[in-house]
């Protein structure tokens, strides 16, 4: 049997370093870093970057049929992310052209589209479906997916380390596809061949 | 047995009390859904009955959603790319029912302890990585014995907890319990520990008592790179580990791995302490995947090393040994995805391990064979069923001329056969689901059990799950209490004699009927909450009974005579403070009481006073600027009368912070304001002398790519 002092005084003083040491750590960590990161939701995270791919990849002229024609995204029906999408179509244009979200039950009926973003829940046949059905066309195809392993995906979205959204490019399936990523794309993504 | 029965009825009123209240929300809810059943819009989230739709829940907050949407829009993409994101209720998990599944759709108790945690608590040892996960008890008997349970019976061969690493069951199946100093992976290619409190037999194999662990590794096409890592230390003296992964021509992902450790010795006070460990291991897993839909995995590992000890004999006084271990396994599952909703897996493994303690020898070779196969039936119900095969073979050899401990046979094989079916019903989509099946087993040892379970699930809406269930769930006899002869040396409890344990064949199994009720909420972003509590009823409870022969020495044999009354709450949360600053902790308060009748001996079937009453953890994890962490994590653990162990706060924590593109180093400080501390007794049958957990600081850097 140790000595009473032990169970007694000991913890107490212990909690109390501690204490001091949570409110010292909280106080001063909490200033500087909140101008560097922010916090916001997955899919508001998700949907502002399927907007900034419009921007910053380079589809070959042959992918529209004329200057006023607008850039197709196409996602499954009942995507969470349509809602938002939609927002981003009704208030944006990027590289001059209107933006247009189309809604398909499955993805064998995908097509004509510029982008085709398939979310988490799409079954992994489904995926490789997606797959081959869009590396025919100039389509640009985005992955939620982080379990299946993805074979010639252009981009594929990741959860970093440090809680942020980061991106796989795969610049032999974008080249396969007639793609190209503005450099400012390429540079804040982890880049990956076939 | 009174306040037993008393204490039935009071569980019984509570389920009751649970299923009236929810009772009148079945016509609320059916009411508010029976638009959208009608308006074919709505009705999209059938589809993917994993995924919360929060937009449209939170339609009250679509004002906030929208700007936060804009801000996000004009941001350039390096800013995008800083931009954390919250977390959510919709943690995958599959423990619970053999299948894909959420925290937020699980009827059960469970936690996950992600990758991320993992990493940011720079843990080196899976028994500490537990430590994270709630109301489990993790001591530290010494530098490599540890006391790992789940709401019951603790000690180094508590035997009540089920361990699986990549779906390979790791108990030792001598006592049945796990011996943790051998069970190791290279940590930052796990994926994620499912921690299930409470049985979950139902689906898993006979040990699935009082919880399950599951311990998955990444597939190997999710660890493409190299990465390595090199660290020294105090305690943790030296560590190496590395691997690589790639992808052949052919398309196999692979990946080679291996580590090394080398731990110091504990504090033992007023005497030497003699329980450093070095283990090096070796291991390797490659996947497959056809077009067709078939996965291929196979895997294996080798391990290498030395456990030092030191017990106390009373013959022959404190003595220092060495435990050499070592082992390996082999593990090949063919998956092969029939459709959306209809999928079928294989699995075959060969576990094989040596330690000798004691001058007592073991060797096992364990086999299984497991199938499993789940479906859609019509469409409310989702069925998973599934049948194993498990032979071990064992070796237990003593030399000494007074064996300390012996097994009479000395080989033996035992088989086990099980089978299980569960159904999942969907009573009111995305409302009311309520699961039913049993696992029915057979082994060597005792006959055929049936261990059902029922569990109800109610999703008031897409953030909150409320949950209760009644499971029944057995641990079968090992190999030591069915035909093991123990010669205890100890001086406790009747004087200074060997004394002789007999096993005695059939018992059939220890029995526990648990009733468990949860809730658990993500009110919003920032913040997530999780509450169970439950009352474990067991019989048949295995207990040492003393018999004194007339013109003999006395003997020790088990009797199943003992009985027990677990009960308990745990509280756990999330809260993202500030974007930089997150908080995590959890409380638990458990109790177990023992009925050991005469003539038993006292404490053999469990020490009420060997569980912590109250445990308390908080993690505060902090994302400095440039990619610097700093974590800290705060544990209170409740005195022990049984163990005559205090109660002790200890303070972990990481700091790191990123060298170059490539490469991390952390600092990292164990046991921080506390100079040493036990976190639990001896164990008067082995004799092994608990050590103290001294404070610590190791640093070590990460390089990957």
């Amino acid at each position: 049997m140790k000595p009473d002092p032990a169970r007694t005084i000991v913890p107490r003083r212990r909690t109390g370093v501690v204490m001091t040491l949570l409110i010292l750590t909280g106080i001063l960590v909490d200033q500087p870093a909140d101008a560097q990161t922010s916090l916001a939701s997955e899919r508001n995270v998700k949907v502002a970057y399927l907007y900034n791919f419009l921007r910053y990849v380079r589809w070959p002229e042959t992918a529209y049929a004329d200057e006023s024609s607008p850039t197709v995204i196409g996602i499954l029906t009942g995507d969470p992310h349509s809602r938002l999408l939609n927002q981003v179509a009704a208030k944006k244009q990027a590289r001059g052209r209107r933006i247009v979200v189309r809604e398909f039950d499955s993805v064998r009926e995908i097509q004509a589209c510029h982008l085709v973003f398939l979310h988490a829940g799409t079954a992994p046949a489904d995926e490789a479906e997606a797959i081959a059905r869009t590396e025919r066309q100039n389509t640009l195809l985005i992955c939620e997916s982080v379990v299946a392993a993805q074979r010639g995906v252009p981009i594929r979205f990741f959860a970093d380390h440090d809680g942020t959204i980061g991106l796989k490019i795969n610049v032999d399936a974008m080249t396969r596809r007639g793609l190209q990523a503005d450099a400012k794309l390429l540079n804040i993504a982890s880049i990956e061949r076939d | 047995m009174d306040r037993r029965s008393a204490r039935i009825h009071l569980v019984a009123a509570m389920l009751a009390a649970v299923l009236l209240t929810a009772g009148p929300a079945v016509g609320q809810t059916a009411e508010s859904l029976a638009p959208a059943d009608q308006a074919p819009p709505s009705g999209q989230r059938l589809e993917h009955p994993d995924t919360f739709d929060e937009d449209t829940a939170e339609g009250a907050d679509d004002e906030g959603l929208d700007s936060e949407l804009d801000s996000l829009l004009d941001q350039d993409l390096g800013s995008l790319r800083r931009t954390s994101v919250a977390p959510a209720l919709e943690v995958e998990v599959s423990s619970v029912s053999r299948q894909k599944s959420t925290i937020g759709r699980s009827p059960a108790a469970v936690f996950v302890i992600t990758d991320e945690m993992i990493r940011r608590s720079g843990y080196q040892s899976i028994p500490e990585v537990l430590r994270l996960a709630p109301g489990l008890q993790v001591a530290r008997i010494d530098g490599n014995k540890w006391s790992v349970s789940s709401r019951g019976e603790s000690g180094r061969f508590s035997d009540k907890l089920l361990v699986q690493i990549d779906g390979r069951t790791v108990y030792n199946p001598l006592f049945a319990g796990v011996l943790w100093d051998v069970q190791d992976v290279l940590l930052e290619d796990v994926l994620r520990i499912e921690v299930i409190r409470g049985p979950g037999a139902t689906v898993w194999g006979a040990n699935a008592v009082n919880g399950v662990i599951n311990i998955l590794t990444k597939s190997s096409s999710q660890t493409h790179g190299s990465y390595a890592i090199a660290g020294a230390g105090t305690l943790e003296q030296g560590f190496v580990g590395g691997r690589l992964g790639g992808r052949t021509e052919r398309g196999v992902d692979y990946r080679v791995w291996g580590k090394w450790f080398q731990r110091d010795e504990m504090d033992l006070v007023g005497g030497s302490p003699y329980d450093a460990t070095n283990q090096a291991r070796l291991g390797f897993r490659t996947d497959w995947e056809s077009p067709a839909d078939d996965k291929l995995t196979f895997q294996g590992q080798y391990y290498n090393g030395e456990s030092d000890s030191l017990a106390d004999k009373d013959l022959a006084g404190r003595i220092e040994f060495d435990q050499p271990v070592s082992g390996g396994n082999l593990l090949t599952r063919w998956t092969r995805t029939h459709s959306a909703d209809h999928e079928s897996s294989l699995q075959l493994y060969y576990d094989r391990f040596d330690r000798k303690a004691y001058g007592f020898g073991q060797q096992t070779n364990i086999f299984d064979l497991d199938f499993q196969s789940r479906f859609r039936y019509r469409c409310d119900h989702r069925i998973i069923w599934g049948a194993g095969y498990r032979a071990i073979f064992d070796k237990l050899t003593n030399n000494d001329p007074l064996p300390y401990i012996a097994a009479d046979p000395k080989r033996r094989t035992v088989q086990r056969f099980s089978a299980f079916i569960q159904d999942e019903m969907t009573l009111l989509e995305d409302a009311w689901y309520f699961t039913l099946g049993s696992k029915f087993s057979h082994n060597t040892y005792s006959n055929f059990e049936l261990q059902p379970s029922a569990r109800l699930l109610w999703l008031p809406n897409e953030s909150a799950a409320a949950w209760c269930a009644v499971s029944r769930a057995v641990r079968t006899p090992s190999r030591l209490s069915a035909d093991g002869r123990l010669i205890v040396n100890q001086p406790v409890p009747l004087g200074n004699f060997p004394l002789e344990l007999r096993g005695v064949g059939d018992l059939g199994a220890e029995n526990l009927v648990s009733y468990e009720v949860g809730y658990r909420q993500q009110t919003n972003e920032f913040f997530a909450w999780d509450a169970t509590a439950y009352f474990h009823d067991y019989d048949k409870l295995q207990v040492l009974r003393l018999n004194f022969p007339p013109a003999a020495l006395p003997f020790l044999d088990i009797s199943d005579a003992a009985a027990a009354d677990g009960y308990g709450f745990e509280i756990s949360a999330t809260a993202q403070l500030t974007a930089c600053w997150s908080m995590r902790g959890w409380y638990a308060f458990q109790r177990i009481e023992f009925d050991e009748p005469p003539p038993s001996v006292a404490g053999s079937a469990g020490k009420s006073g060997a569980l912590p009453r109250n445990q308390v953890s908080l993690t505060h994890s902090f994302d400095l600027s440039r990619g610097r962490q700093l974590d800290v994590i705060t544990r209170y653990v409740d005195n022990l009368p049984a163990e005559s162990t205090p109660s002790y706060v200890a303070v972990d924590t990481r700091f790191a912070w990123n060298v170059g593109r490539n490469l991390t180093a952390s600092v990292v400080g164990r046991n921080l304001f506390d100079r040493r501390h036990p976190e639990f007794g001896p164990n008067y049958f082995t004799g092994d002398v608990p050590t103290e957990v001294p404070r610590s600081v190791h640093a070590y850097v990460e390089w990957r790519r």
